[in-house]
């Protein structure tokens, strides 16, 4: 335990002895929050409960992960509001997969941004471009030479792996 | 094609196959082989089957308190003393942890699963915002 | 966060249909870039005492090495102590840390090392969750996937003890080398790396693990 965890313990304790927090105290909904008809995110959920359960919930973590947790918070919600439609659904998307799946999508992702910008947006353009097409053909373009010919095994293999997040059409 | 298995009874191909890692001319003609030779057939099925079954095996989600638990371990290992001087604000800490318990006895820790549930989700918002342009 | 996030659900870009993108080649995407290795920078970063550089290696690396050791122990509370473990001694080392291989390497290799001794030791025999008992370690710490009936959840689970009991079959090695084949989609270099044997030593180890696993699980299929 440090100063610093000694005075985010004093400045919580102090909230609770007021009342609510002021940096939990309840944000009106955000511009982006979930819309209806699209499902809610656990944030969603989140962002949904009074100040008192946010306070409740936030106490079992650590003061320092609390502390990061509402930053992290903060920054979604300050995200325009496009943006944070956009991650929820690829998020909806995500969550639709099984486990394993999720987990390899996952890992298809974080190869991805491991690439070269010119490539992440070859592949990005790629993805797009297979928006309007039918999961069966999807699969055919994938399978196609030109396919294999425009990107190396490993950009192939995170396409592949990616495609459970474009919307069925 | 000649037979992989004749001269590769180790199955290197067939299981670069199976992982997708094969290159695209080598993997055409490999299924090539495929429509002809039962025994590779036999081989790539079974491959194919392992694959998919350890697909099937996820793996375990951190613990929320995963990072604090080892920067602890750092710290202790930074400085053996530690513990000596965060005795003074550690008591603090937990004196007024029990006034606090003793003025609003709502505040008592009761086990809301959401915030872990949140923290992944914003895990995944982090990652999945990587597939934001590299410009 | 991003600022210009890519959206799928846009309107398509509109682009000339596949079959008339016919002068792709290997050529026009341009040089690979290997990602070796950024991380390898940021943990001169942290020999050179940034503390937010080690933050981030820790936020990309726990994920997998958690789930790498889970594999190999297959117990999830030892899993989370090695790769403190891991971890811990990566910060040790930070003082003595040079990139001469790419930093994932590096540390995996703290990690096989760290595994390989845990069951060498037997520990594993005093303190691993049976895989006979019903619900299989690691299992409690999974979210139901609501989407399955009971019935099928009862498959999988049992799937899942087999897949787990087939690859606890395999000599320690083997298990490494396939783990990280498989689920860190290494290449048989870098596993090389890890292990420390030769390329083709590592092939050998692969496919005899391969092997053994369709004897077991093609019935899968």
């Amino acid at each position: 335990m440090s100063g610093r965890d000694l005075l985010v313990a004093l400045a919580v304790a102090a909230s609770m002895l007021i009342g609510n927090s002021p940096a939990l105290a309840r944000r009106p909904p955000a511009a982006g929050s979930a819309r209806s008809g699209a499902a809610a995110t656990p944030i969603d959920d989140f962002e949904r409960m009074s100040p008192q359960q946010q306070q409740r919930a936030l106490q079992r973590l650590p003061p320092k992960q609390r502390q990061k947790l509402q930053e992290r918070l903060q920054r979604f919600n300050q995200l325009p509001p496009e943006q944070q439609q956009t991650l929820r659904n690829l998020y909806n998307r995500l969550h639709q997969l099984p486990e394993s799946r999720q987990e390899s999508v996952r890992r298809a992702i974080n190869r991805f941004s491991g690439q070269a910008p010119d490539r992440q947006r070859a592949m990005r353009d790629e993805l797009r471009s297979m928006l309007a097409l039918p999961a069966p053909d999807r699969d055919a373009r994938i399978a196609s030479q030109q396919f294999r010919a425009r990107f190396n095994r490993r950009e192939q293999g995170i396409v592949r792996e990616m495609l459970p997040l474009l919307p069925a059409r | 094609m000649k037979c992989p298995l004749e001269f590769d009874p180790s199955a290197e191909l067939i299981v670069a196959y199976g992982a997708r890692t094969l290159d695209p001319d080598a993997a055409a003609a490999f299924e090539r082989h495929l429509d002809s030779c039962a025994t590779c057939c036999k081989v790539a099925a079974a491959q194919k089957a392992v694959w998919d079954a350890l697909d099937e095996w996820p793996g375990i989600p951190v613990s929320t308190d995963f990072d604090r638990r080892l920067f602890r371990k750092i710290q202790a290992a930074r400085q053996r003393t530690w513990w000596w001087r965060a005795l003074v604000p550690l008591t603090a800490c937990l004196a007024l942890a029990s006034m606090l318990l003793l003025r609003n006895p709502q505040a008592s820790p009761q086990p809301i699963p959401q915030i872990e549930q949140v923290q992944h989700a914003l895990d995944d918002m982090d990652l999945l915002s990587q597939l934001g342009t590299a410009n | 966060m991003a600022p210009d996030l890519i959206d799928f659900d846009a309107p398509p870009i509109p682009q000339p249909s596949w079959k008339s993108r016919v002068n792709y080649s290997r050529a026009d995407a341009g040089p690979i870039r290997e990602t070796c290795d950024r991380d390898s920078e940021l943990m001169l970063r942290v020999r050179d005492g940034d503390q937010g550089s080690f933050e981030l290696l820790l936020e990309k690396h726990r994920g997998p090495m958690i789930h790498f050791l889970y594999r190999m122990v297959q117990n999830d509370a030892v899993a989370e102590e090695l790769s403190q473990e891991v971890f811990l001694r990566v910060y040790k080392s930070r003082g003595n840390y040079e990139p001469s291989a790419k930093f994932t390497t590096w540390l995996f290799r703290i990690g096989t090392h760290l595994a390989l001794n845990w069951i060498r030791d037997g520990r594993n025999e005093k303190s691993q969750t049976s895989l006979d008992k019903e619900t299989p370690d690691g299992a409690a710490r999974q979210v139901p996937d609501r989407r399955r009936t009971v019935e099928q959840e009862l498959l999988y689970q049992a799937k899942l003890r087999e897949v787990r009991q087939a690859i606890q079959s395999l000599p320690l090695k083997q298990r490494a080398a396939v783990m990280m084949h498989k689920y860190e989609e290494m290449e048989y270099a870098q596993i090389a790396g890890v292990i420390g044997c030769s390329e083709s030593a590592v092939k050998s180890l692969i496919f005899r693990a391969y092997e053994a696993l369709r004897g077991r699980l093609a019935h899968m299929a």
